[in-house]
């Protein structure tokens, strides 16, 4: 070949070709992207707010939950009760955000049970595969022909109505999307090379679904639970409409929603309030669902 | 084709079979019986009742007789109501129901689709700016509370409707719409999240790119593809709405099925809970077949030969 | 394109093929009252009828008078049925009997029965009162309410058979003949009472007491539950009944005084959800709400002028499982009752038309021409020192050591407000803090109020004739009512004295003794007298009630 031809790259000219854009981190890249998002963020905003009130809120807040002024009773809002008094003068303020302990408690802790069955039995159906994998999925397409709410009704009535049986009862019934999800992101990322390369090192199975397949698989995994708190939520007040859900005094958004329709028509602030927030809330898990997907997923990469 | 459907109608049986068991161990597992009642019934007159419905059988008899019956299409007699069965019980109620499920799941797409087709169509603008707050509301705020709100603006305020029961065609007007609420949402959204991933694809670019009219690119291309992920969700939001039905009936007082069943749990009548149980999950394994069924007919890529769905 | 237009055809037929399954007729009238609330009647010949809805919340199991246990139950039954005597205005009015005799020496009442007939022309003769008396009685008919009926000789005999012996059927044939209640004549009907009941005119107007045709109960057990072969005697017969839905009875015509029945047709719906009833009555769809109205609207209803009350025989009380700890102890109850401030809970939470407690027999029955309540005096004390006091007395100073207790609540329960204030005060008043309020499923609190499964439940009674003695009983040992496993050598002799007494002073003297001592013990804490309010139609005028809760349409009429 020709000297002519090339010339030696002297390193600095080298350094002016790189690429503008640092490589970063999927994480890292990610949370960027979900920063740029607008509907994500105000999600993130929201669900943190929520989050600082349920933990924080009880805490500055003198009064309790259950404590009550017969005299007040149905005070409309005012300086002393902000949100106005229910039907035993105990403050809506103060039993909402006790509430969100509740509601949100209810939404985290029931995702969390049915992440961490979800999570395990989709990893192992799809990771082995063949025969164990499709009985596996048919028995999960079993479990959701039945409308669960049905089984949740009938095993909240097996079980005590009581906040426990609620968290128990909805991770039980919730884990089906999860594991579905997962055991199709299992399926692709199992002929990944890194995940060949694994097992042909001998490293063991249950290695390999620790450390390679579900930390892969996080991006999906925690999109679903954004989008399954706000479920559980929603189920929590539902069981509250009929019954089941949470015991006096104790109180759930739900649970007083519920007690808030009959008293709409002549103290709407009863049904308001509960219900501003069980949305907001629901909303907020939404849009930042929304978020995280747009900014997980490596497709959309620009 | 003909060999999948019967493939899935034999699954599909199996699937029956097993929830109807299940349901049964867990019915019976519930303390108390149906027989149970707030001033307590002398025992001897209890073990009467008992033995005339077999409930003091073994109960591995009972359940060998209950699938018996089942098979024949049978579903026990009403605990509750001694001069019915749950068929009657079942045939009464369904159409009610069913009426209510079926014009919520049309309305929600016919209305649905549409919108969020639109939406994406007039991305970033005030027609898409409207569906998001609509849509986010209708999914954020429990049915039960739409159902109460809507009482009272169009019954109590507008006196445009009745407030409740059955029979009229204005009756149903509020249950349908407020069943039929979240499913509104969720199918426009996503309508309108496929409609967006389609529009950014590169045939329909080069459909422009070569001057077809607007209609056809919108009707041939686009709402075909982007109607699958709605179809695929059809099974997900019967299931929703045979659920949301439950409390929307209360509400509104509706003799359908949903009450039977609520009020079957709560008295403990075993015949009714798992009748209706079978009967609801037979309706969802019916709506999810049929939905994959024209799924595949829509969409050419899809071979019905198992596989993930 | 042409693939989405087959899904959609799909669709378009799958729903016309359920709006065709749709077997509900177009019913434009619904129910008596337009659903268009604007007065206009939408089919001719419903011009002429006259409608009443009524809402009775739910579905009963059967309208048999045997079997009744609900107050809308016998709301039910009062229509389609009548006893020797209904409760009208003015008080006890002749029904079935036209006249009656009592024989003060030995007890006896002599009733004519007067031409009167079932909805099927059957002729109604005394044999079937002694039929359907003793039908109540045997015990194998598991009637709940068979207890109405031990005042009749021989009564509590044959009822209290325990029919899981085996000769308990021979027993059953030897006690039948005992009870003493026959029929002199067709038309003569006579019976012994055990002892001098002077409220017994009263009590035969209870649906317990209301005849039934013995053939067509021979012919099928379940005759109550079935449209068709519920044959009866009142004011009005059954026309269709669609469970879940509606009860639709009309005039019947067989009535021997049915010249005086105003309305053509009543139907009674089954509407649960109290804030779906109010819409209903206020946008017209419904005639009579039930006594559910959700509390929350009462003072609105008030201040609008609509809402109407009516003072009935009941108290609300909590109900005391006196063989736990700590609430073995009548000190402990005692403070329990002391620390609650019922003034308060009844304005603030029961509303109603509601007064606090001050005994537990309620206000309303007479005692020699002054209120029974009166002469007995306040028997309950309101003191929070003095609550303190007693419960520092047994041994939990200022709540120190109490080992706490449960509260049982009912899912389907509307008085969780009330249990929430009574807990709170408790916490506030006398520093117990370990009070767990536990909701249960209705069912599963039934079964273990009936073991005696529990230690404090929330509960009440509504009198079931106009004595106090209604009341009283409950508390005594043998009473299947008694869930307290309250036992009182005392007070059940002072009973026992009551009822077997000849003399009404002596008898009220009894009775006011013995309800001192249940008000010393405590093993129920009253909390208030109840008052029902509902709401009633402007259109509707004529509907009796009465102290008893009772709901009569017998005299109704539309405007």
């Amino acid at each position: 070949m020709d000297d002519l031809n090339f010339k030696f790259v002297e390193r600095e000219e080298k350094a002016k070709n790189v690429l503008v854009r640092p490589s970063v981190s999927f994480w890292k890249d990610s949370w960027q992207r979900l920063k740029r998002h607008r509907m994500g963020m105000l999600g993130f905003i929201i669900v943190i707010i929520m989050v600082f009130f349920a933990i924080l809120g009880p805490m500055i807040i003198d009064k309790s939950y259950s404590d009550q002024d017969l005299d007040s009773a149905y005070s409309p809002p005012n300086s002393e009760y902000l949100m106005g008094a229910d039907n035993l003068g105990r403050d809506v303020f103060v039993r909402i955000a006790y509430g969100a302990r509740i509601s949100l408690g209810v939404g985290f802790v029931a995702t969390v049970i049915s992440l961490i069955i979800g999570v395990l039995y989709g990893t192992i159906a799809g990771y082995y595969g063949g025969v164990t994998g499709e009985i596996m999925m048919r028995i999960i397409d079993i479990l959701n022909s039945v409308p669960s709410m049905l089984y949740v009704i009938l095993l909240m009535t097996i079980l005590k109505p009581g906040l426990t049986n609620v968290f128990i009862v909805l991770g039980i019934t919730g884990w089906l999307e999860m594991a579905r999800l997962v055991r199709g992101e299992v399926i692709t990322l199992k002929e990944r090379e890194f995940v060949m390369a694994a097992r042909i090192s001998g490293v063991k199975s249950f290695k390999i679904m620790i450390k390679h397949l579900i930390p892969n698989a996080m991006g999906s995994i925690i999109v679903a639970i954004t989008i399954g708190i706000p479920g559980a939520i929603f189920l929590e007040s539902f069981l509250s409409f009929m019954g089941l859900g949470v015991s006096s005094p104790m109180a759930s958004w739900g649970s007083m929603a519920s007690e808030g329709i009959d008293a709409f028509r002549s103290h709407p602030n009863l049904l308001f309030f509960p219900a501003v927030f069980i949305s907001i809330t629901i909303l907020g898990f939404n849009f930042l669902g929304d978020g995280l997907r747009d900014s997980l997923d490596p497709r959309m990469r620009r | 084709m003909l060999k999948y459907i019967f493939k899935r109608i034999l699954i599909g049986i199996i699937v029956l079979w097993l929830i109807a068991t299940l349901t049964f161990f867990l019915a019976h597992a519930m303390p108390g019986g149906p027989f149970t009642r707030d001033k307590a019934l002398p025992e001897p007159i209890l073990n009467n009742l008992n033995a005339r419905y077999h409930l003091d059988d073994p109960i591995t008899k009972q359940y060998v007789d209950y699938m018996g019956n089942l098979l024949r299409g049978d579903f026990g007699p009403s605990f509750r109501y001694p001069t019915e069965t749950v068929n009657d019980l079942i045939a009464r109620g369904f159409p009610i129901s069913a009426t209510i499920g079926i014009f919520a799941l049309i309305f929600a797409l016919v209305l649905g689709i549409p919108a969020g087709m639109i939406s994406a169509l007039n991305h970033n603008k005030w027609q898409d700016g409207l569906s998001l707050i609509v849509t986010t509301i209708l999914i954020s705020v429990p049915n039960f509370i739409i159902a109460t709100l809507l009482m009272y603006v169009f019954a109590y305020k507008l006196r445009w409707v009745p407030a409740a029961l059955w029979g009229t065609p204005k009756q149903a007007i509020l249950p349908i719409i407020a069943l039929g609420a979240y499913p509104l949402a969720f199918i426009t959204k996503l309508m309108r999240s496929s409609t967006l991933e389609i529009l950014g694809q590169d045939c329909i670019r080069t459909s422009k790119a070569k001057g077809m009219p607007k209609k056809i690119i919108i009707f041939r291309h686009i709402l075909r593809n982007s109607i699958l992920p709605v179809l695929s969700i059809i099974g997900p939001i019967t299931a929703s709405v045979l659920v949301g039905g439950l409390v929307i009936e209360k509400i509104f007082a509706i003799p359908g099925l949903g009450q039977h069943l609520i009020n079957g749990i709560l008295n403990r009548d075993y015949t009714v809970i798992m009748g209706l149980t079978v009967f609801y999950s037979f309706m969802l394994v019916t709506a999810v077949l049929i939905t994959d069924i024209i799924y595949s007919l829509v969409d050419p890529r899809v071979k019905l030969t198992g596989g993930d769905n | 394109m042409k693939k989405s237009l087959v899904l959609f055809l799909v669709l378009v037929l799958v729903m016309t093929m359920f709006v065709g399954c749709n077997s509900e007729p177009v019913n434009e009238e619904g129910n008596g009252e337009n659903e268009e609330p604007n007065g206009e009647e939408e089919q001719s010949e419903e011009d002429e009828l006259k409608v009443v809805t009524y809402n009775i919340q739910s579905d009963p199991r059967s309208v048999d008078p045997a079997l009744s246990s609900t107050t809308n139950e016998n709301t039910l039954i009062v229509q389609l049925f009548e006893g020797l005597t209904r409760q009208g205005p003015g008080g006890v009015l002749p029904g079935i009997a036209e006249e009656w005799t009592v024989d003060e020496e030995t007890n006896t009442y002599t009733f004519k029965l007067r031409d009167a007939k079932f909805s099927n022309g059957d002729p109604i003769t005394a044999e079937d009162f002694v039929y359907s008396w003793k039908r109540v009685l045997d015990p194998r008919t598991g009637s709940e309410y068979a207890y109405m009926l031990y005042y009749i000789k021989g009564g509590a005999a044959l009822n209290q058979i325990d029919i899981s012996q085996d000769d308990s059927d021979a027993k059953i044939e030897e006690a039948l003949e005992e009870v003493q209640v026959k029929a002199v004549d067709e038309k003569t009907l006579e019976v012994t009472l055990e002892n001098l009941t002077p409220y017994f005119l009263g009590l035969v107007s209870f649906p317990t007491y209301h005849p039934v045709n013995s053939n067509i109960v021979e012919a099928d057990i379940e005759w109550g539950s079935k449209e068709e072969s519920i044959i009866s005697n009142g004011p009005f017969k059954m026309e269709e009944w669609k469970h879940g839905e509606k009860i639709t009875v009309v005039k019947n015509e067989q009535y021997w005084d049915s010249e005086n029945v105003n309305l053509d047709k009543i139907e009674f719906l089954m509407v649960e959800q109290g804030s779906t009833e109010l819409t209903m009555w206020e946008t017209g769809q419904l005639d009579i709400t039930s006594q559910n109205i959700p509390v929350t609207e009462l003072e609105r209803l008030e201040e609008e002028g609509v809402l109407k009350k009516q003072a009935v025989i009941a108290t609300r009380f909590i109900s005391i499982n006196t063989q736990r700890a700590p609430l073995d102890d009548a000190r402990v109850r005692n403070a329990l009752s002391m620390a609650l401030d019922r003034e308060s809970i009844v304005k603030n939470v029961i509303k109603a038309g509601s007064s606090p407690s001050t005994g537990y027999v309620p206000t309303g029955m007479i005692d020699d021409g002054r209120d029974f309540r009166d002469v007995g005096g306040v028997l309950i004390e309101e003191n929070v020192e003095k609550a303190q006091e007693l419960l520092a007395e047994a041994g939990y100073p200022d709540g120190a050591g109490f080992s706490g207790f449960e509260v049982m609540v009912s899912s389907n329960e509307k008085t969780k407000a009330i249990v929430d204030a009574c807990v709170e005060m408790w916490k506030q008043n006398l520093n117990i803090t370990n009070i767990d309020i536990r909701t249960v499923e209705s069912k599963v609190a039934s079964e273990r109020r009936k073991s005696y499964d529990f230690d404090m439940t929330f509960s009440g009674w509504y009198g079931d004739y106009l004595d106090p003695m209604t009341f009283l009983e409950l508390a005594t040992s043998k009473s299947g009512q008694n869930s307290m496993q309250y036992n009182n050598e005392d007070y059940d002799k002072l009973i026992e004295e009551a009822n077997s007494s000849v003399d009404e002073n002596l008898r009220m003297e009894k009775m006011h003794e013995a309800e001192a001592i249940l008000m010393a013990d405590m093993p129920l804490i009253p909390i208030n007298v109840e008052g029902v309010s509902y709401l009633e139609s402007e259109r509707v005028t004529g509907v009796y009630r009465n102290i008893l809760n009772l709901v009569d349409f017998k005299w109704a009429d539309i405007q």
